[in-house]
């Protein structure tokens, strides 16, 4: 995800007024490593980090017409932020009864799966600690397991965490967002929807060498942010409080 | 609304996609924050959803809300 890269930040400048909240202290936030402002950054899949990014698109009046966890490369960023203009139109409009908008919703958010170029879906595998978390902890219950007997007895077990096993992060999303209708951002579950995969995720991009090999011992210096290291950060006198420099900007 | 929205966005997609696709898997530390600051500079981030939410209803605009640890402005 990249909020600076093209087209995606063309596409916020011109039809979108932005806004922040930092959810370090909300009981859904994850863990990462610590990185400062001059951090080097990394491109990483979509929907990875989903506990510590979320991304809202709504209406005007706060109404959730699109959210994406984690990362997002940004032309699949653009490609969801015209999901969400339809939406909008939606919403809006007096033709349709409110029944009629939720039935919508869904149907359009189900829809948008199968509309979803190709390259889009290989940019949406699960990070492998991802797969494997959902697949040892939640293999009967997830929504991302596609074939639970491939996992638990796999064929060949180098092929146990294959990605084929599991669902697409762009898949699961929608999928997620069509047991909604139109419901205002106040009221929407951020922890059902974000729930997936390891609390903490951390590519370790400031430890990492322009060849993309991980300096492991510098790694092990970098503090860590989000709930369980909020104390630690506070007593860093700075304002570099900032995580994972996964192409945000 | 519609039909404006859809062709800047193809038009978008179609000047910037193709160099998207060559982006390194890497940036070092000081062209991120070269990034960064051009996006603050152009872009502000309200940390108030209600005034970014009548800001957007002035302006005709839809809302774009982030969730994240940390701050948006100098890094992530």
């Amino acid at each position: 995800m990249s909020l600076s890269q093209e087209p995606a930040f063309s596409a916020l400048k011109n039809y979108f007024v932005c806004g922040t909240k930092d959810i370090t202290d909300e009981p859904y936030a994850g863990e990462s490593g610590r990185h400062d402002n001059f951090g080097n950054a990394v491109v990483t899949t979509n929907g990875a980090g989903p506990h510590n990014i979320q991304m809202f698109m709504l209406s005007s009046d706060g109404t959730v017409l699109n959210v994406l966890p984690g990362y997002w490369a940004p032309q699949d960023l653009v490609y969801e932020m015209g999901l969400a203009n339809q939406l909008n139109r939606v919403w809006m409009s007096n033709q349709y009864t409110r029944a009629q908008k939720d039935q919508l919703f869904k149907q359009m958010h189900l829809a948008h799966i199968a509309q979803h170029p190709k390259d889009m879906v290989r940019r949406s595998h699960l990070q492998g600690f991802d797969a494997k978390y959902e697949g040892e902890n939640k293999l009967h219950t997830s929504d991302f397991i596609r074939n639970a007997a491939a996992i638990e007895h796999p064929a060949n077990p180098n092929q146990k965490w294959a990605s084929s096993n599991f669902k697409t992060t762009d898949e699961v999303m929608h999928e997620r967002l069509a047991t909604h209708g139109f419901e205002r951002y106040e009221r929407f579950d951020v922890a059902a929807f974000s729930d997936y995969g390891k609390q903490r995720y951390d590519k370790m991009e400031d430890a990492m060498r322009s060849d993309g090999h991980v300096d492991m011992e510098k790694a092990a210096t970098i503090p860590s942010l989000g709930k369980k290291h909020k104390q630690a950060s506070e007593n860093i006198d700075d304002d570099r409080k900032h995580w994972g420099n996964t192409f945000l900007h | 609304m519609k039909s404006k929205f859809a062709l800047c966005l193809a038009a978008l997609m179609a000047l910037f996609v193709p160099a998207q696709s060559r982006q390194p898997a890497y940036l070092g530390g000081q062209t991120a924050h070269d990034r960064i600051t051009a996006m603050a500079s152009e872009l502000h981030w309200n940390q108030s959803l209600g005034q970014v939410e009548q800001s957007a209803r002035e302006q005709g605009k839809m809302v774009f809300w982030v969730h994240m640890l940390g701050s948006m402005t100098g890094a992530t």
